[in-house]
């Protein structure tokens, strides 16, 4: 009789696999937090290095670029939060995962793979959310105040932080599945590490790029994930602009993932085991 | 003395075996290689982008910023083409490896140095070198052989640094239990901060650079002091005595580790 039912309700039932899944990363996320934490004091020490850089840059001068020191001063705090949210990497556990033979282990689950993963990185990624959070917007509150919140901007910045995220996983998912034709994952970290600090605005805000290179980059979806929640903020981008960058977000997401199906059905096909 | 040589001649043959491990992920390796490349590419872009929009930070011009970062990256390279085994002490404290090493008749620093190779560093220390001989061509700088030997010194002294500090951090896991030892990752992360100059930070940040993490002497003062800026003539010249320092601790910190080292029995 509960077979029945269950058999009935498959949608229920995955739900209920995929929940496990979150309490998991969320527990994984408890107990590995020393590294979530080092990757927030790796990550808040490059933001006091740019906070400095900016303010004895802003001490020369008053205007970089369109860019005031109270707008580059939250832009600052904005990327750094954008950024430790969801910190952790996966490329290298997968790739550990396939060197060793484990990941043969996943592969046989009843369910989706990129589902696993991705149910995991949402447990995970709640208990950082909440840290982060908290610590930033505190710190944030004590240095600038309330005076540039602004409600409909603050629900945009959720969504498209949200979205960022999104387009983060996609990324990372896309990347761990070229361990599969790596069996390694330095390279493949890096490489991702890289491309994303730089194109997403983490480091240095886009619109100051050169021309040529803001055109491009424009073309890419690195954008999404700190950029555009940080404009959004900021309010470098009217409520018209945001909306179509956070329309931009979801499209990049739909083309990113379907990109990790196809590359996946490839992948897959390629892993070659040694013993398990 | 022919101990030493010993040692030296040992030394060679195991990084000669840890290139040949290399060639096992060789898609993953030049990858790693292109990467390199491009993020060291990155970074200067970075520089050269915030530069672009202002005459200079602090009072330093573009080519002295990236001199700093040259010193920097080269001694990143140095660690990570020499003594990358540095890194791996955790994971062997962890894993009970360090047993093997400790019944071999090779001493057991040596062994921990050599127990891992990055190819990387090679990459790294090539394109530092080239930022170097850029940023001295365009910054007015006299030079003469005293100055010059000084260079190389100031050069090695921050390589010498900059191996002591990954070497403590990872050996505090000798009193540390746990899978990772994530003091490690901030020393390095830390080091973000030494590529712009000591000036523009807070007096707090300046006494944890200057003293407790001591990275305004791998390229803040031996710089500054080689471009004649004031204030770095003291902290130049403390540099010997921060090195010996800083190798005595190393030396120090992994005898008592050992002593202190029990296998996990994993």
């Amino acid at each position: 009789m509960i077979k029945k039912e269950m058999w009935r309700n498959p949608c229920r039932k995955n739900i209920k696999k995929y929940l496990a899944y979150i309490r998991c990363g969320f527990l994984e996320g408890c107990a590995y937090r020393s590294t979530f934490i080092t990757g927030m004091l790796a990550n808040f020490i490059q933001a006091i290095v740019l906070y400095y850089v900016w303010k004895s840059i802003f001490a020369y001068q008053d205007v970089v670029n369109g860019y005031t020191w109270e707008i580059m001063r939250q832009y600052v705090f904005v990327a750094f939060l954008c950024n430790s949210v969801f910190s952790m990497g996966f490329e290298m556990s997968i790739a550990e995962r396939i060197v060793k033979g484990d990941i043969i282990l996943d592969l046989l689950k009843p369910l989706s793979y990129r589902g696993m993963l991705f149910f995991r990185m949402l447990g995970t990624a709640g208990m950082e959310f909440a840290v982060t959070f908290l610590l930033v917007g505190s710190i944030y509150l004590t240095v600038n105040g309330v005076r540039y919140l602004n409600g409909i901007r603050i629900l945009l910045f959720l969504t498209a932080l949200l979205l960022g995220m999104g387009i983060k996983f996609c990324i990372q998912y896309i990347f761990s599945l070229m361990c599969f034709y790596t069996d390694n994952s330095y390279g493949v970290t890096k490489a991702r590490e890289i491309l994303t600090n730089f194109f997403s605005g983490a480091l240095i805000p886009l619109a100051m790029f050169p021309d040529m290179l803001r055109r491009i980059v424009d073309y890419l979806p690195f954008r999404g994930i700190i950029y555009t929640p940080c404009c959004i903020f900021i309010g470098t981008f009217s409520i018209h602009d945001s909306v179509l960058n956070i329309l931009m977000q979801a499209a990049w997401i739909l083309l990113l993932s379907l990109f990790g199906t196809l590359l996946g059905k490839k992948a897959f096909g390629v892993i070659s085991m040694y013993g398990g | 003395m022919k101990n030493y040589r010993n040692n030296i001649k040992l030394y060679i043959l195991f990084q000669i075996q840890n290139i040949k491990s290399l060639a096992q992920y060789r898609t993953d390796f030049l990858m790693m290689i292109f990467f390199t490349l491009f993020s060291q590419g990155c970074n200067l872009g970075l520089i050269c982008i915030i530069y672009s929009n202002i005459p200079q930070v602090g009072g330093w011009t573009m080519w002295e910023i990236l001199l700093l970062y040259g010193f920097l990256l080269f001694s990143e390279g140095f660690i990570n083409f020499f003594f990358q085994g540095a890194w791996k002490i955790t994971n062997m404290i962890h894993m009970a490896e360090l047993d093997r090493f400790l019944i071999r008749p090779v001493p057991v620093g040596l062994q921990l140095l050599t127990a891992k190779i990055d190819f990387d560093g090679l990459n790294k220390m090539m394109i530092a070198a080239a930022v170097l001989i850029m940023g001295f061509s365009k910054c007015k700088v006299e030079w003469n052989l005293p100055k010059i030997l000084l260079f190389l010194l100031f050069l090695a002294e921050a390589c010498l640094i900059r191996v002591c500090m990954i070497w403590i951090a990872s050996c505090v896991s000798f009193w540390m239990e746990g899978r990772k030892n994530n003091l490690n990752y901030f020393i390095i992360s830390l080091g973000e901060m030494a590529k712009y100059p000591l000036t523009i930070y807070p007096a707090v940040f300046q006494g944890i650079f200057g003293y407790l993490i001591p990275y305004a002497f791998i390229s803040y003062y031996p710089i500054g002091y080689i471009l004649g800026k004031d204030g770095t003539k003291t902290g130049a010249l403390s540099i010997p005595l921060f090195c010996i320092t800083m190798l005595a601790v190393s030396c120090l910190i992994l005898k008592s580790g050992l002593k202190n080292y029990e296998s996990s029995n994993y």
